[in-house]
């Protein structure tokens, strides 16, 4: 998430706080309307055009954060109708998982180049001589040079030239996010995702600045799966370090997880360790003989992203588990009755966990910022918990933490494929973020990625950078290299939380 | 000049890693600004107060400037008193 949208966040994670405590204290759903009262008290707006807007916003969030769908201004029932189907112990989703909340989008204009008012109208109009199209004239009536947006091809050939920089190039914060081209228009000029071609990866939610698209929620049903008495097991993605303040050790962050009811958290790095032995065991035996290069495939979005555009490339993403559903079985494989949550940086994931193969293993899925909600809504306060005596955490190797981070799956896959044969000399290339994805996915289809191992995360500067983070993309991998560096394993095959049996022959 | 951003859970959330990226930039780039030097600012990172728990006129996050409290405290807010501030010191 941007840090710098801090009005934005306040309202997301106000959300997320109010449905875990009326998880945790049992609050009747029905009285949601009522508490967005609470929550945004008088008369006079705060965030947007009047007070009424404001709390009817708040109300979509709340349903969201529940696993519901948002409603639209038209929907003739109350805004509490379907929120009995929310009181269940178990994931209630439907799709789709990221949506805008209409009633909360601003309209903005579909991306387009401007003059703005700073056109003096002089008499160079040097943007109408480097017009190739012919777009651009003087407004008597206005009093300023302006494009005639049917002919614009949007070279922005004019916008270097202004002497005045009188003209822009602007559009939805939304739609330029989006590596996918998923956006679209409703009849009323609201940003709409077209779900056929969006990979949920969350890049639109964390570039809206109305804060008007989310992703639904599974905090509310995992509680009550807490409350019923289930043994619910949290597994951490590697990029959890350093997300719940910056003086906070990552043994503390378990500490406090486990207040909340959890009965043990263990790091998805374990299945990472795993992720990473077999996915080398695969390059080195397929790579260049069977296939031309192979992909990664612990990146649900990246992979998605493969099968809508690349379908004929396919068959070259690592046949390779993910680490969360590694780490997922090693969990159940110890007590098949636990309730397995993974809490991530990630909005897929959110996805991943209902594919066949995976939902019986992976129950829950939650966000850092949840995680920080529901921690908010017990006041348990990680920084403040004693270290001493608290078990260290050892449960994945250095290259597993580094997951994290833009280039440490690839990094891990090396080492380990050096380790099997130092001979080797493995060609890396690494994109994150889905537009650079795609473009060394075009380079890879054409043939001029060959031999190669591709890294590809959806999330710009890899899962660090993901829209369910908390702190900046820098910060948080700072305070991953420095866990990575406590790790007691240098190399996967030296975790012994791997049962010998798990390891690759 | 002390500056002290409180770090706990509920500032963490509702703001504080915003202002410690503000404060951080300006440290970095102090020079621009003409004001003074960076080793004129100590800033110190403080793990929970429980000010915004204890207090009810406290609002997370919580920050100090030389043992000043801001409550529910906006990074242009914090910026503008140390800048002001350092700006009267060097006068």
């Amino acid at each position: 998430m941007k840090s710098t949208y801090v009005d934005v966040l306040n309202l997301r994670r106000m959300a997320f706080v109010e449905i875990s405590n009326m998880a945790y204290e049992d609050l009747d759903l029905n009285t949601l309307y009522e508490e967005t009262f609470k929550m945004l008290p008088g008369e006079e707006a705060k965030y947007r055009d009047n007070i009424f807007h404001e709390r009817a916003v708040l109300l979509e969030r709340f349903r969201m954060a529940l696993g519901l769908d948002p409603h639209t201004a038209s929907d003739a029932g109350p805004i509490t109708e379907g929120v009995e189907a929310a009181n269940v112990d178990t994931n209630i989703y439907s799709p789709p998982l990221v949506d805008v909340i209409k009633i909360a989008c601003n309209s903005c204009e579909p991306h387009h180049v401007k003059i703005t008012d700073n056109c003096r109208t002089c008499i160079a109009h040097p943007c109408q001589s480097v017009c190739p199209k012919n777009a651009i004239s003087l407004d008597k009536e206005k009093g300023q040079m302006v494009i005639d947006h049917d002919k614009c091809i949007k070279c922005k050939k004019c916008l270097n030239e202004c002497p005045y920089n009188a003209i822009i190039e602007t559009g939805r914060p939304c739609s330029i996010a989006c590596g996918m081209d998923a956006f679209e228009t409703d009849e009323l000029g609201r940003a709409e995702i077209n779900h056929d071609k969006c990979v949920s990866c969350g890049a639109c939610m964390s570039a809206c600045p109305f804060g008007a698209i989310a992703d639904k929620s599974q905090i509310y049903q995992l509680i009550k799966s807490i409350k019923h008495g289930n043994d619910v097991v949290g597994i951490v993605a590697p990029s959890f370090a350093g997300q719940f303040g910056p003086l906070v050790k990552e043994e503390q962050v378990k500490e406090a997880i486990k207040r909340l009811g959890f009965k043990d958290v263990v790091e998805v790095g374990l299945g990472a360790d795993l992720t990473t032995m077999n996915e080398a065991k695969e390059f080195v035996e397929e790579v260049p003989e069977k296939i031309p290069y192979m992909a990664t495939s612990c990146c649900f979005s990246w992979k998605q992203m493969i099968d809508l555009l690349f379908e004929d490339q396919e068959h070259l993403v690592s046949d390779t588990s993910t680490p969360m559903m590694y780490t997922a079985e090693q969990i159940k494989k110890k007590n098949p009755d636990a309730k397995v949550v993974f809490i991530g940086p990630c909005v897929s994931k959110k996805l991943e966990a209902l594919q066949e193969g995976v939902r019986d293993d992976v129950d829950f899925v939650i966000t850092y910022e949840e995680l920080m909600g529901m921690m908010i809504s017990r006041d348990i306060e990680p920084s403040e918990i004693e270290i001493e005596g608290l078990e260290e955490m050892e449960d994945a190797s250095l290259t597993a933490r580094n997951y994290a981070y833009e280039g440490g799956v690839a990094e891990a896959v090396v080492a380990r494929a050096m380790e099997l044969n130092p001979d080797l000399d493995i060609k890396v290339e690494n994109a994150s973020g889905l537009h650079d994805c795609i473009k060394l996915m075009r380079l890879a289809k054409a043939g001029q990625k060959d031999g190669m191992l591709l890294e590809g995360m959806a999330c710009q500067h890899g899962c660090v950078g993901g829209p369910g983070t908390v702190v900046p993309f820098n910060t948080a991998k700072k305070a991953v290299k420095n866990f990575s560096a406590e790790s007691p394993f240098k190399s996967p095959a030296e975790n012994t939380n791997i049962p010998k049996e798990d390891m690759p022959k | 000049m002390k500056i002290e951003i409180c770090t706990g859970l509920r500032c963490t959330s509702y703001g504080a890693n915003n202002i410690i990226q503000r404060v951080q930039d300006l440290l970095q780039n102090i020079d621009e600004y003409h004001v003074g030097e960076k080793d004129e600012l100590e800033v110190k990172l403080l793990p929970c107060t429980s000010h915004c728990k204890d207090n009810t006129d406290a609002k997370a996050p919580i920050v100090f400037i030389n043992d000043e409290m801001f409550s529910g405290a906006k990074s242009e807010k914090i910026l503008e008193v140390i800048l002001n501030k350092l700006e009267g010191e060097n006068k």
